[in-house]
């Protein structure tokens, strides 16, 4: 069990195999760790160079006098065995193996990544990899990151505290971060030679910035404690989102050479069966449902309504939430008679709503629809369709929505359900807001359902723990 | 590269009076070199070329008839440029296959075709020069290496870059190839360098009929050499095999076919009579062979002593699967049949022994109980807490001994504690023991709670829902930070136990009448699986009640036959106390049973029988709750002494009913505190 505090804040880094070619993963690093608000001391170590960009470089990280809190290695992995020794006997706090080559390579690899293991058995010195691409801490706006692309002051800060196994999932859902959703850390250990996924779990847990955990992972070692683990963050109410992936009898053999580890019996997730743990199926649904904790924290209730001038769509709408087990609760009859009386037409309302194409005519209708469910205090939650595009009508909508968004009352699940160009002006003006919005129904539906669950299992937990503790 | 690929196909016709400047304008224009001049006739006059046109221009000629050449002969579109035969023309008129005349061809289109194929030929040249798998290097007259290949490279072991240029014998050692430019006579030698022996040609090489160099194609035989030595040794073990058949005691016989004898051994030969051709009896035997087309076998008592024997022939056949050999083989059998009788007792034997015992596996073949333990056997292997859930008797204990086994862990401890029948106030101490004087009662130096006891391995908790609350809280503990702390102590202690649960309750249920808490419930229903009950998998009863009929004949040295009828009414019953109320059924029919066969009317009244048990009020006692026994012996007492009290009117006469003596009738009313008198 390794603690990953001096990792994530260091008071100085040393780059061991900075280098001057910056177009390459060596060079990268200090560039990206450059660009960043990190306000530590940073020293690079390459006894190929004196300076590099005028900054002096130590050819060993033996020569630096300070103490040096994190390392990050980035060598060849043959000189790997040689450099880590020369952190331990620094009494370096942490390091991190970027480099690859290792236990993902064969066996030699193997041997490699053993010898590693050998030299810090029994040290205070923690590894983080080999092989790893990284950690991004977006509270502090800085990462060790060897990415083209890194532009970590533009980092948004949030709740979301992400771990996945490699880099390319990971940084697919951290570009949600443009969207709007905030994370907190994004941590991925490698080979977890020895600090282990457990570990950033357990970090992220008792993370005081962290209130959503999210899991896209292939392998699990040490199941029990990760079961331990989930229930603490149970207890602790971070709802913990996972994407399991490499089940599939090929994949499983891929798993080996992405990061040399045995997926041989993996934990049969399907059968998994925890309150504290929200299965997702796709990055998608993981992206929906960590977005909806980030922005607003725990659901009020479960009480829901589909807004809609569109016949077809609030059914369709209406089975996925039947589907996913949410419940439209009956429009109350003053609504109903409200919703009479502003399009005036003789028909009766119900939730689903559809107030029909008569809003054509008078796009005010629409408006002081959506404003008088909203204001009814009825709902928590408002599913509204954007049925397809109709330009202006979108438009008008999505301006109100955002004007109401803002008021907290109840949250809005807008969903773009047009299969054109997603690139209409209705969604430019809810992006703004960057708060949840959705273009596949289902995964909409389907995260809003489990978003709801989370809360209302939590809530119900307590009032019957209350009971039986009352009952003792 | 055939003619039409090279030419120029045109359309465009000359006459012979057109005028040269015209002519050289069109020319310009269409990007061509040369044309073809007609005559007013409209045949092939002559035809002429850019050279031409600029020879006329400066001659100051007027008309084309004044330049062209009359003098051509024509080529086919379809000739081969390789092949073409070409006279000092510049410029040659093409025909096709109709004879019709489609264009020309240039001398400069066909140089810069002829280069086009050769550099072609020569990349494909060099390209077999390259690959060849002999080593072939050259040199001119001077003895300079001028080529070698990667072969030639890599035995001279050096490269190409670096070999030419150089003198051959500072690059290689033989030096033959200096005799060949010295005599211009080819010759072939073998010639050993370490430990490899080369075989090379040497060849002079003619440009017309000047000697300019020499090249030598040589060969690594190490190889040849070496297989042939390794032929040798076929031979030898060839010979050894002869002399091993030779020795063998069984008959081996090689027959074509037809079952002519190709080879046969000494014991063979004793067996048979094959001085003259093979016997009938041989040929028969390889016709039956032919006939199956796979092995054949038969068992024969030998002519001479009565011996059995056991004769198996079995073909070869070659690629095109057709017999070619059949190979028999004859066995004396005699002390094969004393071996095989002592197997058969010892089988008997073994399977009489393995009967007595409890089969490992788990008993079923209904879909849903197979696919439960693929499940099973899956999770197993994951290092997890696992709630099973099913009616009391369904198999919970097996199936986590079952996952126990299949697990990492099936090397260490597997620890059962039933909840529900460690009296409450022991039940900590008894899980998690007790430090030396913790309580009255305590031994000395402490004991080790059964958590401590399954450590490295696996817990069962079965009946959890029997956990008081207290109680419950401390196991989610321990469950969560993994570590115990004994009765009485306060020190913590490190433990890493597998723990699988098992219940009969629905805990969901208990945790909504808030008897059970939910976290705790949520920790342990991590992986929940819930074991059917036996009426809802009937396939599952017959093969139970033959496992188990088998595991009580054993025992009870009885074989009985259960007859379709008695199986379809023990498959039709409801079984509410599942594998182990058939299991419970199945012995006592074993106990009782008078005859070999068990009918329906056996396993029916057996039936009936245990229903009267329990249902029968005619009895003196019945039981309509259950109560603590003391509290139950209270009561009975006070019942029995009332009723005793209606007949008799003195404690001497209840005494006497209830025959015991009067001074205890005396203690226990008093006991009773005259509740006698008021019920």
């Amino acid at each position: 069990m390794r603690s990953l505090q001096t990792l994530v804040s260091p008071k100085s880094i040393a780059i061991i195999g900075a280098s001057e070619r910056f177009h390459q993963n060596a060079g990268r690093v200090m560039v990206n760790l450059q660009k960043s608000k990190y306000s530590g001391e940073i020293y690079l170590v390459n006894p190929n160079y004196d300076t590099i960009s005028g900054i002096h470089c130590y050819p060993s990280v033996l020569e630096i006098k300070e103490e040096v809190d994190l390392a990050c290695i980035i060598v060849p992995s043959k000189h790997t065995p040689e450099i880590l020794r020369e952190c331990v006997k620094k009494q370096v706090k942490s390091v991190i193996i970027i480099s690859s080559g290792f236990s993902e390579s064969g066996p030699d690899g193997i041997n490699r990544e053993e010898e590693l293991k050998e030299i810090v058995k029994g040290t205070e010195t923690a590894v983080y990899g080999p092989n790893s691409p990284g950690f991004y801490h977006f509270i502090g706006n800085w990462g060790i990151s060897f990415s083209p692309r890194f532009e970590p002051k533009n980092f948004h800060e949030g709740s979301v505290g992400l771990i996945s196994h490699g880099g390319s999932l990971g940084r697919a859902v951290l570009d949600a971060n443009e969207k709007g959703l905030g994370f907190s850390y994004w941590l991925s250990p490698g080979n977890e030679m020895d600090i282990t996924i457990n570990d950033c779990f357990e970090f992220l847990i008792s993370d005081p910035s962290t209130d959503t955990i999210l899991l896209i992972i292939e392998s699990i070692s040490e199941e029990e404690r990760f079961f331990r683990l989930l229930h603490q963050a149970y207890i602790k109410q971070k709802p913990v989102i996972l994407l399991p992936i490499g089940h599939s009898k090929i994949s499983r053999m891929a798993v080996k050479y992405h990061l040399g580890r045995n997926n041989d019996y993996s934990i049969p997730w399907d059968m998994v069966n925890h309150p504290g743990l929200v299965k997702a199926e796709s990055i998608d649904e993981v992206v929906a449902l960590s977005w909806l904790f980030d922005t607003y924290k725990k659901a009020a209730g479960k009480r829901t309504a589909i807004f809609s001038w569109a016949g077809a769509t609030s059914i369709y709408l209406a089975d996925l939430c039947d589907k996913y087990g949410i419940q439209l609760q009956p429009l109350s009859s003053e609504l109903q008679q409200k919703m009479k009386t502003i399009t005036g037409i003789e028909k009766s309302f119900m939730n689903p709503l559809d107030l029909t194409t008569i809003v054509y005519d008078d796009l005010s209708k629409l408006t002081t629809c959506l404003e008088v469910l909203h204001k009814s205090g009825d709902f928590d939650n408002i599913i509204v369709p954007f049925p397809f595009q109709v330009d202006y009508q979108n438009e008008v909508l999505s301006e109100q929505m955002k004007k109401l968004m803002e008021e907290r009352d109840s949250i809005f699940i807008p969903i773009f359900m047009s299969q054109g160009y997603q690139g209409e002006l209705a969604i430019d003006i809810l992006k703004e807001t960057k708060k949840p919005y959705f273009f596949h129904e289902n995964t909409a539906i389907k995260s809003l359902s489990a978003y709801i669950n989370y809360s209302e299992t939590q809530r119900q937990e307590e009032e019957h723990n209350e009971k039986t503790i009352k009952s003792c | 590269m055939l003619v039409k690929d090279a030419m120029t196909r045109t359309s465009i016709k000359f006459f012979e009076n057109d005028y040269i400047d015209r002519a050289a304008k069109t020319l310009l224009e269409s990007h061509m070199k040369g044309g073809l001049v007609y005559n007013v006739r409209d045949e092939l006059a002559g035809c002429f070329t850019e050279h031409n046109l600029l020879e006329g221009l400066l001659n100051q000629n007027k008309v084309l008839s004044e330049i062209y050449q009359t003098n051509f002969c024509f080529l086919n579109e379809m000739d081969d440029l390789n092949n073409l035969k070409l006279n000092d023309q510049e410029i040659w008129p093409i025909f096709n296959k109709n004879r019709q005349i489609t264009g020309f061809l240039t001398k400069e289109q066909y140089m810069a075709a002829y280069a086009r194929t050769s550099q072609v030929e020569l990349g494909r040249m060099d390209a077999i020069f390259n690959s060849a798998h002999n080593g072939i290097l050259s040199i001119d007259l001077e003895g300079r290496i001028t080529s070698m290949n990667p072969p030639a490279e890599k035995m001279a072991m050096t490269t190409k870059e670096k070999a030419i240029g150089k003198f051959l014998t500072d690059v290689v050692t033989p030096s033959g190839l200096l005799n060949v430019i010295r005599t211009g006579k080819r010759h072939t030698e073998k010639y050993r360098v370490g430990k490899r022996k080369y075989l090379t040609h040497r060849t002079p090489l003619y440009d017309g009929k000047t000697l300019v160099g020499a090249v030598g194609v040589f060969q690594d035989i190490s190889e040849i050499e070496f297989v042939s030595s390794e032929l040798e040794s076929v031979k030898q073990l060839l010979k050894e095999q002869e002399t091993i058949l030779d020795n063998s005691t069984d008959g081996i016989c090689i027959t074509d076919g037809d079952g002519a004898i190709i080879k046969c051994n000494q014991s063979f030969r004793q067996l048979f009579d094959v001085r003259h051709e093979s016997p009938d009896y041989i040929k028969d035997i390889a016709r039956q062979v032919e006939a199956k087309g796979r092995s054949h076998n038969i068992m024969e008592t030998s002519k001479d002593n009565k011996n059995s024997l056991i004769i198996t022939a079995n073909p070869i056949k070659n690629s095109s699967n057709q017999i070619e050999r059949v190979v028999i083989n004859v066995k004396d059998m005699t002390e094969f049949d004393a071996l095989r009788s002592e197997l058969a007792k010892t089988k008997s034997i073994l399977e009489h022994m393995h009967l007595t015992e409890r089969s490992e596996t788990f008993i079923a073949k209904s879909p849903e109980m197979e696919r439960l333990l693929k499940t099973v056997q899956q999770v197993a292997k994951v290092d997890v807490t696992v709630l099973l859930s099913g009616e009391s008797g369904v198999g919970k204990e097996e199936i986590a001994k079952l996952i126990q086994q299949s697990s990492p862990r099936s090397g260490e401890p597997f620890i059962k504690v039933n909840c529900g029948a460690i009296p409450e106030s022991l039940m900590e101490s008894e899980l998690f023991g007790y430090e030396g004087g913790a309580f009255t009662g305590a031994l000395k130096k402490g004991k080790a709670g059964l958590f401590e006891q399954a450590n490295n391995g696996t817990i069962f908790l079965d009946e959890i829902g029997e956990i008081p609350n207290h109680l419950q809280v401390k196991l989610l503990r321990v469950l969560q930070e993994m570590e115990i702390t004994r009765v009485g102590s306060a020190k913590t202690t490190k433990i890493d136990v597998r723990v699988i649960a098992a219940t009969n309750r629905d805990l969901k249920e208990l945790v909504l009448e808030g008897s059970f808490r939910e976290d705790l419930f949520y920790r342990l229903n991590v992986i929940p699986i819930s074991i059917p009950p036996l009426r809802r998998r009937v396939e599952d009863i017959p093969i139970l009640i033959d496992a188990y009929a088998r595991m009580f004949a054993a025992k009870y040295h009885k074989h009985l036959k259960f007859t379709k009828k008695a199986i379809q009414v023990l498959t039709n019953y409801q079984w509410p106390g599942n594998v182990r109320e058939l299991v419970n059924m199945i012995e006592r029919i074993y106990v009782t049973a008078s005859n070999l066969e068990v009918g329906e009317q056996e396993v029916l009244s057996l039936f009936s029988k245990g229903d009267n048990q329990r249902m029968s009020h005619d009895q003196a006692i019945v039981v309509n709750q259950l109560l603590p026994l003391k509290e139950a012996v209270d009561l009975l007492e006070r019942e029995l002494i009332y009723k005793a009290s209606q007949s008799e009117k003195s404690y001497r006469g209840i005494a006497r009913v209830l025959e015991v003596n009067p001074s205890t009738i005396v203690r226990k009313v008093k006991k009773l505190e005259g509740g006698l008198l008021k019920s």
